[in-house]
């Protein structure tokens, strides 16, 4: 009976699920191969995707559900909530796979559509949708991840308030379940688990076996390569191929090196002159994210001065600056876990399968879902709020470091390692001199989706209370203050001024942050840290 | 009469396990003497990697082992260095960090590895190219640092895997000559060479001696003494000689 029910639940739940994704895949045909395609587009498209996929989307949930719903109200309008929220966990990250890809289509193949006059319609039939599937497959199992954590907790997010609430679905049933009992609960977990680890078989595997025949790339090794391993070979083929003019520089610049042997510092000198090229794009989105940002400040401090509220905003900075201190220490352990944790997965061929498919099931398991087990687990320490806070945003962020950690290590050239050990270099200095630098830009890339989840998780790890059926509230967790907090305490109080003024601080500080720390630190990283396969 | 300086015995390889086993190296043996430079030709895929990589001790045989200096050897010995054919530097260090990192075990002073990173590098004329990072370098210069690097811990065996595979022609052909200077000046310390590689020109340019592997399960199909002066000209009777021999075996591996 109770089985019957949560797979009712977990129907509902998938069905969200599905059409969030299927309009995520639509729109980044659409969008992808757009700014892929025209130079025109790219500038305007590419700073917004950019920028869209760094605000802290989950800080808006409690707005959009309030406008929708209001538009809408009852179950279409929550459900439309819901899915749209899903809907921006996924879709951005699937775009910029696919403008990749399209970028990454070899020139020949281009030639012969020309040659051949292919119209539109037979280019994006025959050419760009088909050279987008692979990364598209892999960009959809990474969505898909990040669209369990939206889903259970839009879901449960919504039974905050009755009005607001959606009825069924494998979140609610769950955070009900939580609060009444225990063995339920635990029942449902699992139940979520075979219907994740059934999606992966069915869906996602295939899927991706599927699109490997789409793939350009012959296997040059023989072996077999993980598919995280062919996604970076086609995106260093890609900087490859932009870096053929600086290659042939290079070689006339060795052919002179041979001949004027003195003056080898003088030409490593032009070399690297040749090597910095100005982007444009980049500048135009440091721009944008200039505009932007400075456009929000405006707007909140004409909303301080126009309400007079001067003490509203110290609130929010207060805020915000607790929760920054939270991201960011949580950050520092999650670092301190994960980099040596997933450099030894990397490193050791047989461990490798069983542990990453046992962590991936691990990993399924959205955070929010486990809130209540841990609210259990910390109901007699001290400081229960924190901890609870703390747990959630760690699990927010964790597994991003270590899968992209363990990514990292896989596009490691066996040659160097087998460089490593003919040269018989210790451990302390094959992790200081190859495995760490090895990782580097998988790494910048993991922090920056952790922290971009780990400011999302604050909406629920700070502050999170769920409806009983009594109608009665239970606050799970609490925090002293927050940004996270801030937000959801002043949406459901309807302050729509506080609301405004906390979500446009923490897109500001956010959007912010991403720009100047961590664009700089990956276009560092990359350009010397990347691998040349 | 030479000094046998390594010697390969009865060296097999299989990949896969029961029914699926697949065997790439089937019973090879063969020794290398002192300043001989030795070289192992094969089709693609044949195993010649496989088998390099085994007498470096980077990976086990199914059975057979190595022997060198009369010792049998499992793991890397520390004075085998080997030049591989995507260079395999590392690209977060620079030319000379990664010269100087083949020093790292030997316990020196920094001053005493920068000096004889600083050396290997004018040994292949990288001169003023010591800040420069792989990136930064043609794919020539990179195997040069391949080579400076390989050659800089004063090994006694040097392997090589492709070393040339990997460049243009007129580059490789530089290269060549300048690794082959390297070796068979008797002031450097390196007493013998191991080359694999499928180009059978480039083989027979260079090599004393020459092996020849089949596909797999790969044995040694022929092997010759190469007694020409060098430096070889590749359009003389002699040399197409020995070339035509390796196609002809190569062409009856195939059948
Ligand atoms: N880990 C592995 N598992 C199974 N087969 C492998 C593995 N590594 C190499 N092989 C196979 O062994 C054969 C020999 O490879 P290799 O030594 O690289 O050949 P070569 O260097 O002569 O081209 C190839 O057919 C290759 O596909
Ligand atoms: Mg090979």
């Amino acid at each position: 009976m109770q089985l019957l029910s949560l797979g009712i639940d977990i129907v509902f739940s998938w069905i969200r699920l599905f059409i969030a994704l299927a309009l995520s895949v639509l729109f980044s045909i659409f969008v992808g191969i757009k700014a892929a395609t025209s130079r025109r587009a790219e500038k305007v498209i590419l700073p917004s995707l950019d920028i869209l996929q760094t605000i802290p989307i989950l800080g808006f949930f409690p707005v959009v559900i309030y406008l929708i719903v209001f538009a809408f109200p009852g179950f279409i309008g929550i459900n439309i909530a819901v899915i749209f929220l899903i809907f921006t966990s996924m879709v951005w990250n699937i775009s910029f796979g696919v403008y990749e890809a399209v970028k990454a289509i070899p020139e020949d193949i281009l030639a012969i559509a020309k040659l051949n006059r292919f119209s539109k319609f037979r280019m994006l039939k025959e050419v760009y949708i088909p050279a987008s599937i692979p990364r598209m497959s892999y960009q959809i199992t990474i969505s898909w991840s990040v669209g369990l954590f939206y889903l259970v907790t839009s879901e449960i997010f919504s039974t905050g308030n009755a009005a607001f609430s959606v009825k069924r679905g494998i979140g609610v049933a769950i955070a009900h379940l939580s609060l009444s009992n225990v063995g339920a609960y635990v029942f449902a977990l699992a139940l979520f688990v075979v219907a994740v680890v059934l999606t992966r078989i069915f869906f996602l595997v295939p899927f991706a076996t599927f699109s490997e025949r789409f793939s350009f790339k012959e296997d040059v090794t023989g072996a077999r390569r993980s598919r995280i391993l062919r996604f970076y070979s086609k995106v260093y083929s890609h900087v490859k191929r932009l870096g053929a003019g600086i290659a042939s520089a290079l070689h006339n610049a060795e052919g002179r090196a041979r001949t004027a042997k003195p003056h080898g510092r003088q030409e490593l000198n032009r070399i690297r002159r040749a090597r910095t090229a100005p982007e444009s794009l980049r500048h135009i989105t440091a721009k944008a994210v200039a505009a932007l940002s400075a456009a929000l400040a405006v707007l909140v401090i004409l909303a301080i001065v126009w309400s007079g509220e001067l003490g509203s905003a110290e609130f929010v900075w207060e805020a915000l600056l607790a929760s920054f201190a939270r991201v960011w220490l949580i950050y520092a352990i999650s670092v301190a876990v994960a980099l040596p944790l997933g450099i030894a997965i990397g490193k050791s061929a047989k461990a490798f399968e069983p542990v990453m498919s046992t962590l991936q099931v691990i990993s399924s398991v959205p955070a929010t879902l486990l809130l209540p087990a841990i609210v259990l687990l910390v109901y007699s320490l001290p400081f229960r709020g924190e901890l609870v806070a703390f747990a959630v945003i760690f699990l927010a962020m964790i597994w991003y470091l270590l899968f992209s950690i363990i990514g990292g290590m896989k596009t490691l050239p066996k040659q160097l390692v087998e460089a490593k050990n003919i040269m018989k270099l210790g451990r302390i200095s094959a992790w200081k001199n190859l495995y760490i630098p090895a990782v580097m830009p998988a790494f910048i890339t993991g922090s920056i989706t952790a922290i971009g989840g780990a400011w999302n998780s604050l909406i629920v790890a700070e502050y999170f209370t769920v409806q009983l059926s009594s109608g009665k509230s239970v606050v799970l967790t609490q925090v002293g203050t927050g940004i996270g907090k801030v937000i959801d305490q002043a949406v459901f109080s309807g302050n729509m001024l506080l609301t405004g003024m906390a979500l446009a601080s923490l897109t500001i500080v956010v959007v912010l942050i991403n720009r100047f720390v961590w664009q700089r630190l990956y276009n560092k990283v990359t350009s010397r840290y990347r691998m040349e396969v | 009469m030479a000094k046998k300086i390594l010697s390969v015995e009865s060296i097999s390889l299989s990949y896969g396990q029961g029914k699926q086993e697949v065997r790439i190296l089937d019973d090879i043996s063969f020794s290398v003497n002192e300043y001989e430079f030795f070289s192992i030709v094969g089709p693609s895929g044949c195993g010649k990697s496989t088998l390099i990589r085994i007498i470096a001790g980077l990976q086990s045989p199914t059975s057979g082992k190595i022997v060198y200096k009369g010792r049998e050897i499992a793991s890397p010995t520390g004075d085998i260095s080997m030049i591989f054919q995507n260079f395999a530097l590392f690209p977060w260090k620079t030319a000379l960090e990664n010269v100087m990192l083949a020093l790292e075990s030997k316990g020196m002073s920094s001053e005493e590895m920068v000096k004889r990173g600083m050396a290997a590098l004018k040994e292949v004329d990288l001169n003023g190219f010591e800040s420069a990072y792989p990136a930064e370098l043609s794919g020539g210069m990179k195997q040069r640092v391949g080579v400076a690097r390989a050659i800089v811990s004063d090994p006694d065996l040097l392997l090589m895997d492709e070393p040339f595979s990997s460049l243009d022609d007129l580059t490789a052909e530089q290269l060549r000559w300048e690794v082959h200077k390297l070796v068979k000046d008797k002031k450097m310390p390196v007493k013998a060479v191991v080359m694999v590689s499928h180009n059978v020109e480039e083989i027979v340019e260079l090599s004393d001696r020459i092996i020849v592997l089949s596909r797999p399960p790969s044995r040694i199909i022929d092997s010759m003494d190469v007694k020409l002066p060098y430096p070889r000209s590749r359009g003389r009777r002699d040399f197409l000689n020995v070339t035509a021999r390796i196609y002809k075996d190569l062409y009856a591996g195939e059948k």
